[in-house]
């Protein structure tokens, strides 16, 4: 049981990344409407994070230094704020974002006004960001969320047709009732929400709370090597549910309310409750990650201490800032807006973000000063230098496809 | 392993190992970064690293030509009340333990940050920001470049209290920093990010302090008396012979 | 820094100022000449209504199979009668071109239907009176059949009218 513990970070981390509220309905969405020949997105973008993930994780274990700390050293106070800024974008949109989603999971099972919910729920994450333990939140929202694995159970209890949907996979063909231009936009956008900046700022800064050291690089690889593919298949399953029940329908999905429903069809009641106690971890989850994240960033920005690792009052504008945000989160949801399409906004911050992001955490894993004997090896380097391009020209490609897509429309 | 040295102990480039990295105290706690590097120029004319810089003093300037200085101003001005506002806090080199990935001190940070003080007899107070934003030219009028990192050693043993000085100055195209570091290692990874900058920066090269001739502060100008650079080495590595004015790093520069 | 990623001030200040292109290429995006785009946006209300009724027969039809739980059917029953009367009064607020007079409506009228429909269903579902479900069921079974024949039917231009 204790090893589960062990890989909490990585499972957490993952679940921002991978099944956040934005993800839930992007998910079911895209296997509604493309089946699963969209999810050579998806794996590219699991390599993509594990790739990544292991160096900055690697970076703070080795020199205890987190990831954002590095991209002022690096790109200099300029590019260094662009980068706040263009990540602080999406991590704080996104964080407003999952607030509202847990209000949206929680208003499944509880009749209870928006107006009422958000506020509650604010005040919870922001409790569990001030308060709770790290390693606490980590292993409870963590593996509850976990609980999403009900999909995956409820998509074999379905009994699809599984040829047709390997076929769909291996095959980087879309499906005839649909053009182009869309399943272009959802492969760049599921590959951008694969590899979101936060979830680089979190692991890093996670590790360093967690005290990460030379001795726990093993450790640290396992929670990259099992909790992100382990996301990346939270995806497919949520995928492949809906595209079974809501395939043949022709039915589009864009609430949370539909997500869950292949669920009920294959698993009844008991299923159905699982979904949505996963939907409320993972929710809670995303947003305890992408609050943290967004105080790591400005914290490790300016040079501030941070973290959960130490007693607030050590930490006292890292605590400050997060307080903040948590009262501008709730401020903004009360005006009615609708989470789902906040994340999809937040999809034009990221194609800014993600060079910015990703660069220099390759160049640091290489540098021997920080590293010592750590340095990349060469497979490291290899994947590394692959994806900055192909990160850079999905970063090119995203506001271009929203706006001539119409989000995909 | 090199993390465990101290480099502060040897020669280092200012921009690359030490601008901007983490400050954190003797308990391990976070303090700021390292915003700026306070420069002193002596009589004879040589420059000493005294102390690091921070707060947003220093901060804001180093966004860089005219949006730093359109970007001070305004912050100037939003503080019209207080007398020292464009004054850094400050961080004596002497309460600097350890130079590794971050800046270790010997205090703890309580009240660690005192503002600049005034200008005192004979010392004039520089930034490492002002040399860093510099146009290089030799003494015939040629153009060499930027500055794009101070290189500085300690003379003699730091635990002594030995003063760190600059040596010399990198000198290329593009901004401060633009190496990340490629310069410095030829063999650093990842291969093909190594060859773009090393390529971007063929015209890079390094230059003694001892050949600087005049140092224009105001005009953000640099006179040098030579016309070509020295190929770079990494700091701290023996460096080949070259030829050198003086005898030496104590010769003043000529005014 | 390098002038690897260009980001110098002159490239932040190309990048400010064309921030104004992007409504301009919006703007430009393929958009289909008029006589189509009204079509265009009926099939895609239609679609989205038709969606929306598949969604609440499905909800029902596990709820008469005992499959879900009574706040989940209220939240997906509002959720699709919301979503449907969007669709349906964003295309009845748009200006049809005359060739589509005859279209528009029978298009918004049976939108309307189906949107009433999906408001009997929230009524059902809230009040919990489960007896009503199976006429339910069929009663958004056929609405989905007609919505897909006029979904199909908008496929193509109208018909012009042959002389009377």
């Amino acid at each position: 049981m204790k090893r589960i513990f062990a890989v909490a970070l990585g499972i957490l981390t993952a679940i921002g990344g991978f099944v956040d509220i934005g993800d839930l309905v992007t998910n079911a969405q895209v296997g509604a409407r493309f089946g699963w020949s969209l999810s050579w997105a998806v794996i590219v973008g699991v390599i993509g994070i594990c790739v990544f993930a292991e160096m900055s994780g690697r970076v703070a274990a080795v020199s205890g230094r987190a990831t954002f700390d590095l991209v002022r050293e690096r790109l200099g106070p300029r590019v260094g704020l662009l980068n706040l800024f263009g990540s602080m974008g999406v991590t704080l949109l996104t964080f407003i974002a999952e607030i509202g989603g847990v209000a949206l999971a929680l208003h499944l099972v509880v009749s209870v006004h928006q107006v009422l919910i958000v506020p509650f729920v604010a005040f919870v994450v922001w409790l569990i960001l001030w308060r709770a333990r790290f390693s606490v939140m980590e292993n409870v929202l963590g593996l509850v969320g976990l609980a999403l694995i009900v999909f995956a159970i409820a998509l074999w209890q379905l009994g699809p047709d599984w040829s047709r949907l390997t076929d769909q996979m291996l095959t980087l063909d879309k499906p005839g009732d649909e053009s182009w231009g869309p399943w272009i936009y959802y492969a760049v956008a599921l590959f951008g929400a694969a590899m979101t900046p936060y979830e680089v700022f979190f692991f890093s800064s996670g590790g360093v709370e967690e005290r990460w050291g030379p001795r726990d690089l093993r450790t640290m690889r396992l929670n990259v090597f099992i909790g992100f593919p382990l996301g990346g298949l939270l995806s497919l399953a949520i995928a492949g549910a809906s595209a079974t029940v809501f395939g043949p329908l022709d039915i589009t999905v864009d609430s949370l309310g539909q997500v869950a429903l292949p669920v009920a069809v294959a698993l009844g009641k008991i299923g159905l409750a699982v979904a949505i106690v996963g939907f409320v971890a993972a929710t809670l989850g995303a947003a305890c990650e992408t609050g943290l994240s967004v105080g790591y960033s400005v914290a490790q920005y300016f040079g501030w201490q941070w973290g959960k690792y130490v007693r607030p009052d050590v930490a006292a504008r890292f605590h400050l800032t997060l307080a903040a945000v948590t009262v501008l989160a709730t401020g903004v949801l009360l005006t009615s807006v609708d989470p789902i399409l906040v994340t999809e906004m937040s999809v034009v911050f990221s194609a800014a973000a993600l060079p910015l992001t990703y660069f220099p955490i390759l160049v640091v894993a290489n540098d021997p000063d920080y590293m010592g004997e750590h340095v990349n090896g060469r497979l490291a380097n290899a994947l590394g230098t692959v994806y900055l391009f192909v990160i850079g020209a999905a970063a090119v490609a995203a506001i271009p496809l929203l706006i001539w897509t119409r989000m995909g429309a | 392993m090199v993390v465990d040295d101290n480099r502060l102990g040897g020669e280092l480039d200012a921009v690359l190992h030490l601008m901007d990295r983490q400050v954190v105290d003797v308990d391990g706690r976070a303090v700021c970064k390292v915003d700026d590097v306070e420069l002193v120029e002596t009589d004879a004319g040589a420059l000493i690293v005294t102390g690091l810089l921070a707060g947003p003093a220093a901060l804001v300037p180093r966004f860089g030509g005219r949006l730093g200085a359109w970007a001070l101003e305004r912050w100037r001005l939003l503080g019209l009340q207080w007398a020292d506002r464009t004054e850094p806090y400050r961080i004596d080199l002497d309460d600097v333990e350890r130079l590794g990935s971050a800046v270790e001190l010997r205090r703890a940070r309580r009240g660690l940050l005192v503002k600049q003080d005034r200008v005192d007899g004979g010392l004039r107070r520089r930034r490492l920001n002002e040399l860093m934003w510099m146009r290089v030219h030799g003494e015939d009028g040629t153009e060499l470049g930027n500055v794009i990192d101070v290189r500085v050693a300690p003379e003699g043993e730091p635990e002594a209290g030995a003063p760190v000085r600059v040596t010399g100055l990198v000198v290329g195209r593009g901004r401060p920093g633009s190496f990340l570091g490629y310069d410095r290692g030829p063999d650093q990874g990842p291969w093909l990010l190594n060859r773009l900058v090393r390529r971007v920066h063929r015209h890079s090269g390094l230059v003694g302090i001892e050949h600087v001739t005049r140092i224009d502060w105001e005009g953000e100008r640099l006179t040098v008396s030579r016309s070509d650079l020295d190929d770079l080495t990494r700091a701290g590595a023996p460096s080949p012979p070259s030829p050198r004015a003086g005898p030496g790093r104590d010769t003043p520069p000529a005014r | 820094m390098t002038n690897r990623s260009g980001l110098s001030r002159r490239s932040v200040l190309l990048i400010l100022l064309g921030l104004p292109a992007v409504p301009a290429v919006a703007a430009c995006s393929p958009s289909t000449p008029d006589s189509d785009s009204w079509r265009l946006h009926a099939r895609r209300a239609v679609a989205d209504v038709l969606s929306n009724v598949q969604t609440a027969r499905l909800a029902l039809e596990q709820s008469r199979e005992d499959h879900v739980l009574d706040a989940y059917l209220q939240t997906v029953a509002i959720d699709a009668e919301e979503a449907a009367g969007k669709a349906a009064q964003t295309l009845e607020s748009e200006q049809p071109p005359r060739a589509e007079r005859e279209r528009y409506d029978a298009v918004t009228g049976k939108l309307d239907d189906a949107t009433g429909l999906l408001g009997e269903v929230r009524i059902a579902v809230v009040e919990g009176r489960s007896e009503l479900f199976r006429g339910l069921v069929e009663d958004l079974q056929a609405t989905a059949g007609q919505l897909d024949t006029l979904e199909k039917g908008l496929g193509h231009p109208p018909r012009p009218k042959v002389g009377r």
